[in-house]
């Protein structure tokens, strides 16, 4: 199945609309965000979620009737949808509101993330920053591109690798269970710098391009990682789960690290990560 | 408490400096526009020097009897950080707090200015540029978050939790190497460790009641006076982490900010083993 322009110009389009109708207006607007927990205190769910997924999954099969649409609420409702990314025909993976905390907590660091996959590949992804008005569009074998309005189209590139004690890096460890946890977390203080902005839109940016070296997570939900995972990989990066192996739709266990070359990737995974 | 400086006035000052010199630069900086100052992770930019120059201009005409301290100002004569701290009035200003990320074109950067009256901080703003709002406080009045239309809405820090519940930033980049890794291990226990590299959108999520500490190593007053007294207002517990409380003269020692003393202290136990 190929992808035209037009496809993608018909997603960008309907990602502005959602972040122009759903989502800006809730932010920083507690009564219009309605924001409910759902496993803990960081776990939010809002009503720019759910409307923003309801818009997109809609114009989505309007326009792609035998398509398989994934977002959170889909996967709420029926969790055989995850691994059937592994050999759909055709899916989209959406996340209408990625860095709901920070969305709820009036921080403007959160996106809109969409996913496309044929056959159990990532061949188009977009990340798009509502408060901003961005998108980096990457598709397969052609590239990683932020656009800006009014602007022509800057190709993305992943940071220079650098010796360990000079990267800067974020590594998602609260979200890991024991022993692995506290020894991650112990081992960033080998950076020069840990940040944790709690938002794989942003972090996924600003690994591919350059503004950080390399970021990890241990939970891989295709709606997090997928269109990231291909930016990164077309700005120039190696990506891959902990044991080396490729991440691929469907996936949703394993850990990843992204990082400039195989090379750094390889001393990500042995003094970050260490033994598992 | 009023203070001879009118903290709106301030405020004002504050958002016309951010829309005439900080907004129109973000994310059109060329790389030459952005140099290293003592590492490549401490930038200073046009947009911080600029809108320094402004708010000290102004703030000289409209209060010519207090010092005016800023980073840039501090940058150019050190003695302003030992004169402020005990002067009858003073402004200290961070024109552009989170420069890493504004250089990066990472929405997450504020304008912060305290007010300092001998040797106590009176008045405490933060400006978000992005959002067009403030978060202020001033001493005995409570933490208010204001937008320019007038509306206001007072702020009230979390509810405690336990310390696996907490979510909450840590800044652990200024702390020496083995305790660095440490401290890093100890974040383990808590539920959520997020660090944005701004302080000002930091103290702002703390004011609001969204996370549960704040810890700093490093006490530069124009990064930490406004937002601790605003954290206060809100009802937030903040000392150093001898137990000892934060002044403006203080650049060291730390920093621990909870919503209560039993918090602090269980932070202070199992987490900042210092």
């Amino acid at each position: 199945m190929n992808f035209s322009d037009n496809d993608i110009e018909f997603l960008g389009d309907c990602l502005r609309h959602v972040a122009e109708e759903e989502i800006m207006p809730r932010f920083r607007n507690a009564a219009a965000a309605n924001v409910s927990e759902k496993t803990s205190s960081i776990d939010l769910v809002t009503q720019a979620d759910l409307r923003s997924e309801a818009y997109l999954t809609a114009a989505i099969r309007e326009r792609f009737p035998a398509a398989l649409i994934v977002g959170e609420e889909a996967y709420e409702a029926d969790r055989s949808v995850v691994p059937a990314l592994a050999d759909a025909d055709l899916a989209f993976v959406i996340d209408p509101v990625d860095g709901t905390f920070n969305f709820a907590a009036g921080l403007p660091v959160f996106g809109t993330i969409l996913a496309v996959t044929v056959k159990g590949e990532t061949v188009a992804g977009l990340i798009h920053d509502p408060a901003l008005g961005d998108t980096v569009v990457s598709l397969k074998g052609a590239g990683a591109f932020q656009h800006k309005r009014n602007c022509e189209p800057v190709r993305l590139k992943v940071a220079e690798p650098i010796e360990l004690g000079r990267m800067v890096g974020a590594m998602s460890f609260s979200h890991m269970d024991e022993p692995d946890r506290s020894r991650i977390a112990g081992n960033m203080a080998k950076t020069r710098m840990t940040f944790a902005f709690n938002c794989s839109a942003y972090e996924y940016w600003m690994v591919s391009s350059g503004k950080l070296h390399f970021i990890g997570h241990p939970k891989l939900m295709p709606w997090d990682h997928l269109a990231g995972v291909l930016t990164h990989q077309e700005a120039g990066g190696h990506t891959a789960k902990f044991d080396g192996t490729p991440y691929r739709p469907g996936e949703i266990s394993g850990g990843i690290i992204s990082a400039p070359d195989k090379e750094s990737w390889q001393m990500i995974r042995n003094e970050i990560v260490g033994y598992r | 408490m009023t203070t001879a400086i009118d903290t709106m006035k301030l405020a004002d000052l504050l958002r016309q400096a951010a829309k005439a010199e900080i907004l129109p630069r973000f994310r059109r900086l060329g790389s030459s526009d952005v140099r290293a100052k003592t590492e490549a992770t401490d930038l200073v930019t046009e947009a911080d020097e600029q809108a320094e120059r402004m708010m000290k201009a102004e703030a000289q005409r409209l209060w010519p009897e207090a010092l005016f301290v800023g980073e840039e100002s501090v940058a150019a004569d050190a003695s302003l950080l030992d004169e402020f701290a005990s002067a009858d009035l003073a402004i200290i200003v961070d024109p552009v707090d989170g420069t890493f990320n504004f250089a990066s074109g990472i929405p997450a950067f504020g304008v912060m200015a305290s007010v300092v009256s001998k040797g106590e901080t009176v008045a405490g703003i933060i400006y978000d540029p992005m959002g067009d709002d403030w978060v202020m406080a001033e001493k005995g009045s409570g933490a208010w978050l204001r937008r320019p239309d007038g509306e206001a809405q007072r702020l009230r820090v979390a509810e405690p939790v336990a310390l696996d519940q907490m979510v909450g930033m840590a800044s652990t980049g200024y702390l020496p190497q083995d305790k660095r890794a440490e401290i890093l291990g100890n974040l383990a226990k808590v539920r959520f460790l997020t660090n944005y590299r701004c302080a000002a959108h930091e103290y702002r999520t703390f004011a609001g009641g969204h996370v549960h500490y704040l810890m700093y190593n490093k006490l530069m007053p124009w990064d930490h006076l406004a937002g601790t007294l605003i954290c206060q207002e809100a009802g937030a517990y903040a000392a150093r982490f001898d137990g000892s409380a934060y002044l403006p003269h203080h650049v060291s020692g730390g920093l621990l900010i909870t919503p209560d003393k039993e918090s602090w202290d269980i932070l202070r136990r199992e987490v900042v083993t210092v």
